[in-house]
């Protein structure tokens, strides 16, 4: 028996592993809405009137900031909901619907939220008996409808979102099973309540159903965004002629492109964008979710603001289903682009600031063989001097895809292996996996089996799937001890062979369980607390790698910030993980659905993104992996990884001129890190994502709601892909009225608002920055980011049409929390304006001490060449050296000089 | 973007409206290797190495990039594209990427590149030179005694191939010899298998007669008497409605059958034929003898080849389809089919020939015989000509130097699976677990570079992976005292790599090198 369930589990990872590569995805593997019960019932459900209805009686203030009502459904009188309104600070909104007594406790995700919401006073007005108007924050109104239950939301008097005002609200309260239950049964309409079976997996669903749907609308708007992770178009597709995008956590072998199936991680959160405002809608449940789009054009009125007779208003209605949880919608009121992502990471967190090296290059494979092998890499490294911060190991490593051990026969000494690492300032990056390789042998399986720490089956007997070692097991990580007890195992102490120079990778995190329905956990799994994995399925990988987090945080007794990247994922894993877009492949069209992709998770709150250069799966074309390195330079985590049946693909296996061109992708790469940083920090701080949508920064200009072909990197680089193989011209458009735009190859400025054809050959894609901005970079090169602390910057000033510009620079020593505990940082400001640049610090009570200095300014778009340059830093003068093209209108001021932490005024006459 | 393109497209365009004198010092030239001080003269203006800007001489080595080339910053990592020289005194100067300067880590072994850091760089040259020298007479003396290994194959390579030639010519010339031989036989043994095929027949033709006229006698079971065996016949003689075979065969057949054993009388005829032939084959022998004392010997390793077919059962077929003759019936045609395949009729049924076919069968035997062995001896020759033209094909290097790998094979044991290399044959990875041997590919052609052909060796079309492409092997060759691999893996899925140590790739040159412990090039 034991012979022929290896042999099975052989089979499934040859299975998993293997599918030829020209073949996508099986998809018959995952359900469709049609096979998901509660989807196919919410679906279903149309009435013409929605039954739900605001018990007026029962209003009441809890507290300032909460208001509580009953919600009553009119056609099942013993069933009674509550409904909760909180108005919080930041001008959001959260409404929570749940049973006033339900017969079974449904769950409410805690994870996500970065703490407990703070609330803001609500200014409450009866209008009539009909409806309740609330004001909070600023400019923000909601108006709720009595009969039938219906939310209206204003921001600055627009009315942007409503809710149920399709009649789609249907709660399925949890009831008993009783023999009427029991006989309905296939074909009636009510089907799939108290069982289902996908496929050989049955679902025994021993609660019934308790599901919930609701319509919720924006108004005014075009374009809706968000809800990662699909494969899918930036401004999400009208889905009424297929399946709802699907928020279901899964391990998807080689996923197809441009459709809305399920991926490794899942973030409720929708955000629509019109040049009158940016709104946000956050539904806060963990269960399989699913997602309908609709763009319809509508006539209005609401009582307060009646829209003119006639006049149609677009609007993108969204019917949410979620199988279980609770209503727990989170509004965000905008109305600016940056305050959408203020608010939202208000409640979710902001992405915490890397470490300098992380920003930096990675080289990754499945796998490095042995000790020799990345040594040998690395060699190759210097040898044609490219500069590389990040080493990975992939489950190879280990013996016997044990997590925390390691192959000594090919790695004997992991600890002199990573102390050679760091020699160069080099890290090494560990796979750690959440499958528990079934071995009373191995320490982590022996010791989480004694003490019960495993994921149980409905039975209550610790539940076994397969995955890379075969048999394996999961651990519980919902509940606390659980937790607490794996982020030890990453402590010096536990994890034998490694050091502080070693950081982690959390993968097959959904989790991957390669004999389960759909590839993961069967949904009657039961956590921690009794919750079924129906319940809390998207949370599990969050889980894992926040536990990861926690470890890496307490092995240096919280001095050095970790790294982690993670493939799973939910809102709020942009605390403690960067995400990567999993296995792609490499395509033409994988390439350029990285850009979608990215952006989808950097609206939601990820700014620590990227995907695998060159595509995971399969060999790329050698001018597909150079366009990929040239695309990649300018996306957040730059790793280059492939799967095991690739040949090899290090930057200088390619020729020469290949290798030249990587070399050339990879320091440009290097050369913006300071700007890079900067972004980061920012980020932390205000929750702006570095990688952002064109309308982020124009929101304004419609031409950009759709774009999905380019980004830009804060609000000073543009970029362009170059995603196609034979192409030398590229239709690229400069967004933004009475912007310049400057090419920073040729110096020429482009105007914006217009589409320019643009020629490109293979040295580079095309970058911009825009006029009006400064960007700090480091044009000396070094082997690794952590090197080139101490080096000097090069300021890049691109004038906007009055001459003026502005930018900042953000500096730490790259890797401890000093800069947080310890005042440890470096944050100016620079300002050109009437001939003068000047840079001031944005925080007095900074304190880190660098050699870096500034040793180049490059001002495009001077109008004349000056007669004189004198920078005054303190009561030192100097006269620095300038040079002036006129053609391009650039000067150039050579070693002006001062510290990068000094006050300082340049003063062009 | 390439950094010192974005430097240059800066400064190639820069022409400096000012040339301030003020204080930059002079700064000592650093990182400037000798051969190239003559162009860092301490003039007012320095010309960038590619011409492409002239600067004044303070700008050389100013801690800032002003050369396209890198060429004014040799001390200093300004340009990313810089060179910076290390004297390293006591070991050998070296010209490393100016980057490396001021990065806190030594990359000269005289500490010259963090001149500028806080960094304590030991100086490593003298240590470095005393163990590289070490390490160039380890390596040396490893030559020295390769290469006198390496003579040693070349030498009996040399051997080996004017043996194959001789050889060669030997197996030539046997072969035409024996080819003659096999025409002799050939001759003879058709002017013995003459007559015995004439006694054969004749005694064939005897035997139809006699056949014929018991067939006749046996009007009993031809009820209908039109020569034919009918179902209606066969179910009355064996007075049943089926017709079963085995019963129809013990019944009838068997009765028939013996009564065909009394044999047909040889004539005088006959007699004096067999005398006539036996003298002629005699006369021929003789004349062959005396030509085979002139060709040289064969080895007579032969196996016995025995011939299975002498006997001739076709009288038995025969009757057999007269049996079945006509008819269609099935039961009938299951019946046929089954004696038509003869095996149910014994050979003690079929009948002796007379002594003096026996006797001319006896001499065509012989004759056969004879003339089998020789055509072996000829095919032997030519497979042993074919098998040393290949040898003589294959590139062992132009002096021979890999001709001891002919014919051998070369084992390398690791955790899961042992690889075994058989020289210019092919390549495999056999299962420790008891898994079934992979071929990971077959002799294809030497891979080294252009300037080191016999560097490198592939082995290619081997077994193709799962989902992926045929598998390979590329073996690299280093100098070793003996022929042994020393490491096999797989870089990239299915395409595999052996290091293997051989005398044959020691280089002459680097054992005649003497390494002096002062040599000039420190």
């Amino acid at each position: 028996m034991k012979n022929i369930l290896h042999l099975v589990h052989y089979i499934v990872v040859l299975f998993v592993l293997n599918i030829p590569s020209i073949e996508n995805v099986d998809r018959s593997n995952f359900k469709t809405c049609e096979q998901s019960g509660f989807c196919r019932r919410q679906r279903k459900y149309k009435p013409d009137r929605s039954s739900y209805e605001i018990d007026l009686n029962t209003i009441k203030i809890v507290k300032s900031g909460h208001l509580r009502c009953l919600l009553l459904d009119n056609t099942k009188s013993h069933v009674k909901f509550k409904l909760d309104i909180f108005t919080l600070e930041h001008n959001s909104l959260r409404v929570k619907i749940n049973e006033r007594n339900p017969i079974r406790r449904r769950y409410e995700v805690k994870h996500s939220l970065v703490g407990e919401p703070k609330l803001v006073d609500m200014n409450i007005t009866n209008l009539d008996g009909n409806q309740i108007q609330g004001s909070f924050g600023k400019a923000a109104r909601f108006l709720l409808h009595v009969k039938p239950f219906r939310l209206d939301l204003f921001t600055n008097d627009m009315f942007v979102m409503s809710v149920n005002s399709k009649h789609l609200f249907n709660f399925e309260h949890y009831r008993k099973k009783t023999q009427s239950n029991k006989t309905t049964t296939d074909n009636d309409s009510e089907d799939g309540m108290w069982e289902e079976t996908f496929k050989t997996h049955k679902d025994s669903k021993p609660y019934g159903p308790s599901s919930i749907g609701v319509d919720v609308n924006f108004i005014n708007f075009e374009n809706v965004y968000g809800i990662p992770e699909h494969a899918d178009a930036f401004s999400l597709r009208s889905t009424h002629d297929g399946d709802p995008y699907r928020l279901y956590n899964v391990d998807i072998f080689e996923y197809d492109l441009q459709n809305p199936m399920a991926l490794y991680g899942s973030v409720p959160y929708m955000l629509a964008h019109g040049e009158h405002a940016t709104v946000g809608f956050f539904w806060m449940n963990a269960a399989e979710g699913w997602i309908d789009v609709n763009h319809n054009k509508n006539l209005f009125s609401t009582a307060t603001k009646p829209i003119t007779d006639n006049i149609e208003i677009p609007e993108v209605t969204t019917h949410w289903m979620f199988e279980s949880g609770i209503f727990d919608g989170f509004f965000f009121m905008g109305p600016t682009p940056r305050d959408i992502f203020k608010q939202y990471t208000t409640i979710t967190g902001a992405a915490p600031l890397p470490p300098l090296w992380a920003i930096a290059y990675h080289q990754c494979r499945w796998n490095y063989i042995d000790e020799d092998d990345v040594r040998g890499v690395l060699n190759g490294f210097e040898q044609h001097q490219i500069p590389l911060d990040v080493i990975w190991l992939d489950i190879e490593h280990t013996n016997g895809k044990r997590y925390f051990t390691w192959d000594l026969k090919k790695f004997p000494n992991p600890e002199k292996l990573q102390n050679d690492i760091a020699f160069y300032r080099r890290k090494l990056v560990t796979i750690s996996d959440p499958h528990i390789k079934k071995d009373d042998a191995y320490h982590i399986y022996s010791e989480a089996k004694a003490r019960g720490y495993f994921v149980k089956t409905k039975d209550g007997q610790d539940y076994e799937g397969s995955c890379w070692p075969g048999s394996s097991m999961w651990l519980d990580f919902f509940n606390p001890d659980i937790s607490q007890w794996y982020s030890q195992r990453y402590l010096l102490e536990n994890y034998k062979g490694s050091t502080e120079n070693l950081f982690l990778w959390n993968d097959m995190n959904e989790p991957s369980v390669f004999n389960g329905p759909e590839i993961t956990f069967p949904k009657d799994l039961v956590h921690h607390g009794g919750w079924e994995d129906r319940e809390v399925h998207n949370l599990y990988g969050m889980l894992q790698h926040m536990s990861t987090f926690q470890g890496l945080v307490n092995r240096s007794h919280g001095h050095i910030r970790p790294f982690l990247l993670t493939r799973s994922f939910f809102a709020g894993s942009q605390r403690t993980a960067a995400v990567w877009t999993g296995d792609n492949s490499a395509q033409w069209s994988h390439l350029k659905v990285t850009v979608p992709m990215l952006l989808s998770l950097s609206v939601t709150g990820f700014g620590f993104i990227g995907a695998d250069v060159g595509g995971f799966f399969s060999n790329p074309d050698p001018k597909l992996l150079v366009r990929w390195y040239q695309a990649a330079a300018y996306q957040p985590f730059y790793r280059e990884h492939a799967h095991i049946d690739t040949t090899r693909r290090e930057p200088w296996l390619f020729g020469n001129d290949n290798t030249r061109l990587i070399r050339q992708s990879i320091e440009a790469r290097y050369t913006y890190l300071p700007y890079w940083y900067t972004l980061f920090y920012k980020q932390e701080r205000q929750g702006v994502p570095p990688m952002l949508p064109l309308w982020a920064n124009f929101p304004k200009d419609k031409n950009t709601f759709k774009t999905e072909d380019s980004f830009m990197i804060g609000n000073g680089l543009l970029v362009y892909p170059v995603a196609d193989a034979d192409i030398n011209q590229i239709s690229v458009y400069f967004p933004g009225e009475n912007t310049i735009w400057y090419d920073l190859r040729t110096f020429n400025p482009y105007k914006g608002s217009e589409t320019v054809l643009i020629n490109v050959n293979m040295e580079s894609i095309p970058a911009y920055q825009l006029g009006g901005v400064i960007i700090p970079r480091r044009l000396r090169k070094r082997r690794s980011s952590m090197i080139a602390l101490n080096d000097p910057i090069t300021l890049i000033v691109t004038l906007d049409r009055y001459l003026e510009a502005k930018g900042e620079l953000y500096m730490d020593d790259g890797y401890t929390y000093d800069y947080r505990r310890k005042r440890q940082l470096v944050h100016r400001r620079f300002i050109f304006k009437n001939n003068e640049l000047r840079s001031k610090s944005l925080d007095t009570s900074s304190k880190f001490v660098t050699e870096a200095w500034i040793e180049r300014i490059i001002v495009l778009g001077y109008p004349k060449n000056p007669n004189k340059v004198i920078i005054n830093s303190g009561d030192k003068h100097a006269t620095p050296l300038h040079s002036y093209q006129a053609a391009t209108h650039t000067l150039v001021i050579r070693r002006p000089g001062p510290l990068v932490t000094s006050d300082w005024t340049l003063t062009i006459s | 973007m390439l950094l010192s393109s974005y430097i240059t497209s800066v400064l190639i365009i820069t022409v400096f409206a000012t040339i301030s004198s003020g204080n930059i010092e002079l700064t000592v030239l650093r990182g400037v290797p000798s051969s190239l001080r003559s162009k860092y003269a301490q003039l007012k203006s320095f010309a960038c190495l590619d011409g492409s800007l002239t600067i004044p001489f303070e700008y050389v080595n100013d801690d800032y990039c002003d050369c396209r080339d890198g060429s004014d910053e040799p001390g200093t990592s300004a340009c990313p594209n810089g060179r910076f020289f290390c004297e390293n005194k006591g070991y050998i100067g070296t010209s490393i990427p100016s980057h490396l300067v001021g990065d806190g880590i030594c990359d000269c072994c005289d500490g010259s590149d963090e001149y500028e850091t806080s960094v304590v760089c030991n100086n490593t040259c003298f240590e470095l030179a005393q163990k590289s020298r070490a390490e160039q007479e380890a390596r040396r003396a490893l030559h020295e005694v390769g290469v006198a290994k390496k003579k040693d194959i070349m030498a009996k390579s040399i051997a080996a191939v004017s043996a194959r030639k001789v050889r060669l010519l030997e197996l030539e010339q046997e072969l035409r010899t024996i080819e003659n031989e096999l025409k002799e036989k050939e001759a003879l043994k058709q002017l013995a298998e003459a007559p015995e095929n004439e006694a054969k027949e004749k005694h064939q033709k005897l035997w139809d007669e006699q056949r014929a006229i018991q067939l006749q006698k046996h009007t009993e079971l031809d009820t209908d008497q039109e020569n034919e065996f009918t179902v209606e016949e066969v179910r009355s003689i064996l007075g049943a409605d089926s017709v079963n075979f085995d019963e129809f065969n013990v019944t009838v057949f068997e009765q028939i059958s013996n009564s065909y054993k009394k044999l047909p009388q040889p004539s005088t005829e006959a007699a004096a034929h067999l005398e006539d032939v036996t003298e002629k084959i005699d006369e021929a022998l003789k004349q062959q003898e005396e030509a085979t004392t002139t060709t040289s010997g064969t080895k007579g390793d032969y196996e016995e080849v025995t011939d299975h077919h002498h006997d001739d059962d076709s009288h038995h077929r025969h009757h057999h389809e007269d049996v079945d003759h006509h008819h269609h019936d099935e039961i009938i045609t299951t019946v046929a089919t089954s004696l038509d395949h003869g095996k149910h009729i014994h050979d003690d049924t079929a009948p002796e020939y007379d002594d003096e076919t026996k006797k001319l069968m006896e001499i065509a035997d012989h004759a056969r015989n004879e003339y089998n062995e020789v055509e072996r001896k000829v095919h032997d020759v030519k497979r042993q000509i074919e098998d040393l033209r290949k040898q003589a094909d294959v590139d062992v290097g132009p002096h021979g130097e890999y001709a001891a790998f002919m014919d051998h094979c070369f084992d390398y044991d690791e955790r899961e699976y042992t690889y075994r290399v058989c020289m210019f044959k092919d390549a495999k990875q056999i299962s420790k677990g008891g898994g079934s041997d992979v071929t990971i590919g077959y002799w294809d052609a030497w891979t080294g570079p252009s300037d080191n052909k016999y560097l490198k060796m592939k082995y290619a079309n081997g077994a193709t992976c799962w989902n992926g492409p045929a598998r390979s092997l590329t073996i690299t060759f280093q100098c070793g005292v003996d022929h042994k691999v020393i490491d096999v893996r797989e870089p990239t899925r299915c395409e595999y790599a052996m290091l293997f140590e051989t005398p044959s790739a020691c280089d002459e040159t680097i054992a005649t090198t003497i390494v002096h412990p002062n040599h000039e090039e420190f």
